[in-house]
């Protein structure tokens, strides 16, 4: 008998290549899953239209951004009542809108959600699949001595299956981002890092949820991977946390233990906190005081989505020292004194500020910019 | 970690013959670096201590005493997958003080008291926390031996009530209050000094570590490396 599986597998290749994530038996009479939502994720979220993303986005005032910075005003809005808790905290909705101004809000979050909506469906199949919970005994008997090991009975056996369900959502979401799966018709491939643009500077989309979610070669940087990780964990109830080291965010959960490991998207991975102060030239003062290395309850992360609202802002309209900029890292030092991508985007603004003195003042000595109320 | 010998926690062992580990090495430092009039200190890891001392240029720096290297705080919180929040805590990476050294001594002694006599006195194993505790102010985690104290204490508490009513398993306790109460202080207890960032040493690290003990005594085997039956050093053979 002929082997066929080099052929085949070629076949596959190819079939698989042309797109990232998709239904199988394109041929045949498309077979719907039992349950779960509906439609093909490209229809769920389609991307920006071209020339949203392109052309209405001149570096320049027009009559067009004037009603674009409404936009970023009522985004804004909407994350300063958040802070001050006149809305409830909602990171899957704070990264909508911290994202939609940029696209002129072509967005409608209602697809967003049923994009989201699809993704669950997928990342609750793997749990289905590798949940284990029903042959395991979380319960903890006594030794022949009538007495318990201390370490085995940190939780009670409830606590220790909330553990373990968390655990396994976490991990049904790690793998559902870094790796290839298949959800029967679905095969799914993994998204993957930035590694041409970490920090958004040739295009700000690469940190951007809705560009990881909608452009064909699924790319992001480390924000886009940590806020879609969040998204889905707080969907499924997972308690991940979102981390952020100088210039790098990340994500932290709790195993079935109890205890804590960092989950690096980018390289999926897993590194100690030694290795992220490494990389991140993280210094121990950072440490000490609190601004590098920590992690972000459910207000302090919808900071971080003002944060790149006003990055946003800054890409779309080529300005790096705008009110709106400070508006947005002062309201977020407000409510989170630690949050290190605030305090540089501040000092961002002020430096810029000083910079464009200096130039027009023709003088970068220091005694001179400080007796011009301008530039002090 | 001297599980298996106790006495292999003892500095007069490493005096007596030259070998030790991560608790007699740096203590023995801190000895000689006190008879000679130098500034040390002793620093905390998970389950480890080492030397800090600052150097030339006044920067701290950390003396592994165990390998005879010099390394970066970075290694050292590379220990657990998540240790920041401790170090933030001043739990790990960071100088006693040499009075607190001196109240770390108590600790030692009360666990010392305990793998001898168990928990026969509690008093004795209470004194001794209670007379170092106030030397590490408004800390609810010492060390590693003073935690290992408290979980004893709890884990006698609780099983003594366990054993009085005859529980079999943990989802039992819920049926007695009393039992739960006391449940509840040691939860609690551990959930305090888990937000402070203390973890325990994950099962698969440990295993690695003691795998890279294991090595390294094959190879002082093979090399016929025998310097407990060689050397003496309270004696002049």
């Amino acid at each position: 008998m002929k082997n066929y599986t080099p052929v085949i597998f070629l076949f596959l290749l190819a079939l698989l290549s042309a797109c990232h994530t998709v239904k199988r038996g394109l041929s045949e009479d498309p077979v719907e899953p039992d349950t779960g939502p509906k439609g093909v994720f490209s229809e769920v979220l389609p991307a920006a239209p071209e020339d949203t993303v392109k052309e209405a986005y001149p570096q320049g005032m027009s009559a067009g951004t004037i009603s674009e910075k409404v936009m970023y005003e009522q985004a804004f809005e909407e994350l300063k009542r958040m802070l001050q808790g006149i809305k409830a905290p909602d990171f899957e909705r704070a990264v909508f809108i911290s994202e939609n101004p940029y696209y002129a809000t072509n967005y409608l979050y209602e697809d967003f959600q049923v994009n989201i909506d699809v993704h669950e469906y997928m990342i609750r199949q793997l749990m289905q699949a590798n949940n284990k919970s029903d042959s395991m005994d979380f319960d903890v008997a006594v030794n022949q001595y009538g007495r318990f090991n201390i370490d085995a009975i940190r939780f009670l056996p409830a606590e220790r299956k909330e553990l373990y369900r968390q655990a396994l959502a976490n991990w049904a979401i790690f793998t559902y981002i870094t790796d290839t799966i298949a959800v029967y018709p679905y095969d799914h491939f993994p998204y993957t890092y930035a590694t041409h643009d970490p920090f958004g500077i040739k295009d700000w989309q690469n940190s951007q949820v809705l560009h990881l979610l909608s452009s064909e070669d699924q790319k992001g940087n480390c924000f886009a991977l940590t806020a879609f990780f969040k998204i889905l964990s707080n969907r499924l109830k997972s308690d991940a946390r979102i981390c952020t080291a100088p210039q790098h965010i990340y994500i932290q959960h709790r195993d079935p233990k109890g205890d804590y490991y960092n989950v690096e998207l980018a390289t999926a991975g897993h590194p100690g906190d030694g290795t992220i102060q490494t990389l991140t030239y993280t210094t121990t003062e950072a440490i000490k005081n609190g601004i590098a290395l920590r992690s972000y309850d459910e207000r302090q992360s919808i900071g971080l989505c003002l944060v790149n609202l006003a990055k946003s802002y800054e890409h779309r309209f080529g300005v790096k020292n705008a009110d709106f900029i400070l508006q947005c890292a002062e309201l977020v030092l407000q409510y989170d004194t630690k949050n290190l991508s605030a305090l540089l985007l501040k000092q961002q603004v002020l430096d810029e500020r000083l910079r464009k003195e200096a130039l027009q003042l023709k003088s970068a000595d220091p005694v001179v910019l400080r007796v011009q109320p301008e530039a002090g | 970690m001297g599980e298996k010998d106790r006495r292999n926690y003892f500095v007069t062992k490493t005096l007596a013959t030259g070998s030790g580990q991560c608790h007699t090495f740096p203590v023995t430092y801190l000895i000689l670096a006190e008879a000679l009039g130098a500034e040390a200190s002793l620093a905390y890891n998970p389950m480890h201590s080492f030397i800090r001392f600052r150097n030339n240029r006044g920067t701290a720096v950390n003396y592994e005493t165990t390998v005879d290297r010099y390394l970066p705080n970075s290694f050292y919180i590379e220990t657990l997958p998540v240790m920041a929040e401790a170090q933030r805590n001043d739990l790990y990476v960071t100088d006693l003080s040499r009075k607190q050294v001196v109240a770390t001594v108590l600790f030692d002694l009360a666990v010392n008291f305990i793998e001898e006599h168990w928990l026969s006195d509690k008093k004795f194993v209470l004194d001794c926390i209670h007379i170092a505790e106030p030397f590490f102010y408004g800390k609810e985690f010492v060390n590693t031996t003073c935690n290992y104290l408290y979980k004893r204490l709890y884990a006698d508490e609780l099983n003594n009530k366990v054993q009085e009513k005859g529980i079999r398993s943990l989802a039992e306790i819920q049926k007695y209050p009393d039992v739960l109460q006391v449940y509840n202080e040691y939860h609690n207890y551990m959930e305090r000094i888990s937000k402070l960032g203390i973890q325990d040493f994950p099962e698969s690290e440990y295993l690695k570590m003691l795998e890279y003990y294991d090595r390294k005594g094959k190879l002082q085997t093979a090399r016929d490396m025998k310097e407990k039956t060689k050397r003496s050093l309270f004696t002049n053979e």
